[in-house]
């Protein structure tokens, strides 16, 4: 499990959930037998939800004081301390077209690794782990305006609605989620 | 029993002779021959060719062999000392040290040892090793004495200590905050035993305070000497990388017929070991534009009265928290005239915009990428790359060069750098509610300007300090964040703090400053490599990021940005104030909002308080004409605020309506008592009266 026990006290209550949700799943894919999953993370983002490979995500936390850098594009929110280093945070809104409201207290972070870049991705709340088979996962719908579609594995349908299954190698591997201003 | 242990002190011992070796060579050709000098460094050879046979290290044997062979025959008179020689004893010291980095850490060796053994053997050598880069020892930088790996991390955490002593700091103010409050609740207790019990817990409390502020303090002292320490062991003298400048400007002068005396002081000066990584590079391209450049050949040189042999200096010394490095040479100097017309037909700017820039400034014009005066391509430099190499450095390490230049006599650089990167001195200033720390060497004056400090040239606002004029600019312009630092409501001077870098200087309008703070530099993450117009970030003392302001980045953005408009401002100020500041004092949201809009649509500037308290804390900020105040709030009533303003120096003068629903003469009394000018009864209350009478009182 790729998810470190962070301190602060709320993360805890979602690891164990993940944890859960883990272990089930582990459960029911050895009942099923040769049904094979994968498991993302899931979260909220502008009344959707989207996933994420769980191997990407290194920790979920609360969101910490966040200092804005200035003049820096819209999906870099700021930067935050995270134990001593200083994690700069992706909000993937705009890329996905979706509204940006303000960050509210349930706003959670999940730290990322992939395309040789740590960054921490804002949500509106993650809501756990989930294996999902893979036989289910179904290429994004056509013709969505403005959504780019290299950003999303798939998606699945689930009880609450449809999960985006986003491609963070493709997302973070873009050249604007990476800021070199100076050309150094 | 060539083992690796053996061989790691041979290779440790190898690098001491190697170095001799060519201090020796150098100072032998710079002071003459002595056979004293001579013997010297056959002992050096001598040495490695011993130790490289015992371990079985053959080339290293034949090549130090062959070596000492030669020293012996200058030593006894047999060859003479000529320029030659000493280019092929350099080339065979770069070669034994090739061989001994091979033994060292294996991989392949690309030049023929025969070659050398034979040319060290006739005196002549026949293909001379391409170019043994002068660069080939930077290994030397960071495997020295210890694992500098590890001397980092400890650097590192020791950082964050510091960190965690400002986080302990700051929870001790908040006990006692905690405890202040606690007092006030104990005065407030009615019952004496209560009371009793309250005081002796209070009293374990300030026990615990002490205490603990004596073991921050201690804390304190200790991470100090330990980060300090810590810091001391990355130091490494300046000499560390001026040893292979020498080789490089003798080989360049030799190259191209010049004759050059390079004298270096200073080696001691020590210096970060990640500074002198960024400052190699940057002065091996200032020394190759002072040979390639600046100093002219032997004839033009004596053409122009000056001796053949050209001069140049390199200086380093410890400054007040800083090092600085002065390289100045006795060439022909930059020409300003000339940087003008390259940087015009280079297109780095247009012909007015060069035509504007003095001959102080036209000189930077050579730390522009593509600049370069040379037409024609050389190894050495004129490639176009090299000073904004400089200039990237200078800027990573936050360092200020400044140039100096007389056509025709010489030219003088100076390096202005930190002792260290890990940690700056820095000045925390806030700009509309986000904190930005400035490294405080580029800080040279503090500003609180008036309206008439401020006036305006060329459209553009300037202000005038100690009878020179410096450019205004707003930091929180720059940055897109607002007007920070503005003018504003309240009546105070507005701040500006004069920003230097090259010699050029500037105002930049900050909002508040918050102090002077020692700042462990961090770096921002791999996703954030470069942002335009911050450095890097430190951590503040509650544990949130504050960045790090660049300011060579705030100077490029001063030059292209529309300036301020603080005379507009105070303008607009003004026309406020002839009507008056008037602080309205209010705890319902209905009556103080109705009071505001009254009074403002006559034209005069309203300040809201929400209670007695806030209203002390506004008065004493900012400056007013008239109070408007209710009676009844939570807290201290309207009576005992004017009272209060009545005590203190400063509002004695204000003048106090009271607004209130108690109608009673009583209540009208006690108004007048304490102070008010006028009492009016909210029951009577119309725009009319209340217009009126702050018109009756202020106009």
């Amino acid at each position: 499990m790729a998810i470190e026990e962070n301190r602060s006290y709320d993360t805890r209550a979602i690891l164990q959930e993940m944890r859960e949700a883990y272990w089930e799943g582990i459960e029911q894919s050895a009942e099923s037998g040769a049904v094979e999953t994968r498991d993302y993370v899931v979260f909220r983002l502008g009344s959707e939800r989207f996933g994420i490979p769980t191997g990407f995500a290194r920790e979920v936390l609360r969101l910490p004081r966040l200092v804005k850098v200035p003049r820096l594009p819209a999906h870099i929110c700021g930067i935050v301390n995270l134990r001593g280093q200083i994690q700069a945070v992706t909000d993937l809104r705009p890329l996905l077209g979706l509204p940006t409201t303000a960050l509210s207290a349930r706003s959670q972070l999940i730290v990322v690794e992939a395309a040789a870049i740590t960054t921490a991705l804002v949500t509106e709340g993650v809501e756990g782990i989930r294996s999902i088979p893979v036989a289910e996962i179904e290429p994004i719908t056509e013709g969505l305006a403005g959504f780019p579609r290299d950003a999303a594995e798939g998606h699945v349908v689930t009880e609450q609605g449809l999960l985006v299954l986003l491609s963070l190698e493709h997302i973070l591997g873009r050249t604007e989620f990476t800021i070199n201003q100076k050309g150094e | 029993m060539s083992s690796r242990k053996y061989i790691d002190i041979f290779a440790r011992e190898a690098e001491e002779h190697l170095q001799l070796l060519r201090q020796g060579l150098l100072a032998l050709e710079k002071e003459g021959f002595s056979a004293e000098r001579v013997h010297v460094l056959l002992r050096s050879a001598h040495t490695l060719k011993g130790s490289a046979r015992m371990l079985d290290l053959t080339a290293i044997g034949q090549v130090g062999h062959a070596m000492e062979d030669l020293l012996k025959e200058m030593e006894n008179g047999a060859r003479a000392l000529t320029p030659a020689i000493t280019d092929l004893l350099l080339a065979a010291t770069d070669i034994l040290e090739g061989l001994v980095g091979q033994a060292q850490t294996g991989g392949e060796v690309t030049f023929n040892i025969d070659n050398i053994v034979e040319g060290l053997r006739t005196g002549v050598l026949a293909d001379a090793p391409a170019a043994l880069a002068i660069e080939a020892d930077k290994a030397e930088l960071t495997t020295v004495r210890t694992s500098v790996a590890k001397l980092d991390d400890l650097v590192n955490l020791l950082g964050e200590m510091l960190i965690s002593r400002r986080m302990l700091e700051e929870r001790r103010r908040q006990l006692g905050g905690l405890m202040a409050e606690m007092e006030d609740f104990v005065r407030r207790l009615r019952k004496a035993e209560n009371v009793k019990q309250l005081r002796q817990m209070q009293a374990g409390f300030s026990r615990l305070a002490s205490d603990l502020e004596a073991d921050i303090q201690n804390l304190s002292y200790l991470t100090q000497e330990m980060h300090h320490g810590a810091m001391e062991l990355r130091m490494l003298p300046f000499s560390t990388i001026t040893e292979d400048l020498a080789r490089m400007v003798r080989n360049l002068a030799r190259e191209q017929g010049k004759e050059i005396n390079l004298t270096i002081s200073g080696g001691n000066v020590e210096l970060d070991r990640l500074l002198l990584e960024a400052l190699k590079p940057m002065l091996l391209h200032m020394l190759r534009n002072s040979v390639d450049h600046g100093i002219e050949t032997p004839e033009e040189r004596q053409r122009t009265g000056k001796t053949a042999v050209g001069r140049i200096d390199l200086v380093a010394r410890y400054e007040a928290g800083f090092v600085r490095l002065r390289l100045s040479d006795d060439g022909r100097g930059i020409d300003p005239v000339r940087i003008r017309e390259v940087a015009v037909r280079k297109s780095l700017l247009s012909v007015e915009e060069a035509a504007c820039l003095s001959d102080e400034e036209a000189v930077y014009l050579i730390l522009r990428p593509g600049f370069s005066t040379r037409e024609f391509i050389t190894d050495v430099s004129g490639r176009g790359v090299g000073m904004d190499v400089v200039k990237t450095n200078i800027d990573r390490v936050k360092g200020n060069l400044v140039i100096h230049s007389t056509p025709g006599v010489g030219c003088e650089m100076q390096l202005q750098l930190p002792l260290t990167l890990a940690v700056i001195t820095g000045m925390l200033i806030e700009c509309e509610r986000e904190v930005f720390a400035l490294p405080l060497h580029y800080l040279s004056e503090i500003l609180r300007l008036s309206e008439g400090d401020i006036h305006s040239e060329g459209g553009r606002e300037v202000v005038r300090v100690h009878g020179a004029t410096l450019p205004l600019v707003s930091l929180g312009d720059i940055l897109g964040l607002g007007t920070c630092g503005g003018v504003g409501t309240g009546g105070g001077k507005i701040t500006a703090l004069v920003l230097t870098f090259r010699e050029q200087r500037v105002a930049c309008l900050v909002g508040r400053i918050r102090g002077v703070q020692e700042l462990v530099v961090k770096g921002m993450g791999k996703q954030l490599k470069s942002v335009e117009y911050f450095s890097g970030v430190t951590i503040l003392g509650d544990g949130s990021p504050a960045l790090i302001l660049s300011v060579p980045d705030l100077f490029g953005a001063s030059l292209v940005g529309r300036g301020t408009q603080l005379r507009q401002e105070f303008a607009e100020r003004k026309a406020g104030e002839k009507k008056g500041r008037i602080l309205v004092v209010d705890d319902s949201i209905t009556t103080r909002t109705m009071e505001k809009n009254i009074l403002e649509t006559q034209g005069y500037t309203v300040t809201i308080a929400i209670s007695g308290e806030d209203a002390l804390l506004k008065v004493a900020a900012a400056a007013y004409d008239l109070v408007v105040s209710d009676v009844e709030m939570p807290g201290i009533t309207g009576f005992e605020l004017t009272a209060k303003l009545r005590q203190m120096e400063g509002t004695r003068d204000i003048p106090v309506i009271i607004v209130s629903s108690l109608a009673l003469d009583e209540h009208r009394r006690k108004g007048l008592e304490v102070g008010a000018q006028a009492y009016i009864v909210k029951g009577s209350f119309d725009q009319g009266t209340l217009l009126e009478t702050v018109q009756t009182l202020i106009g």
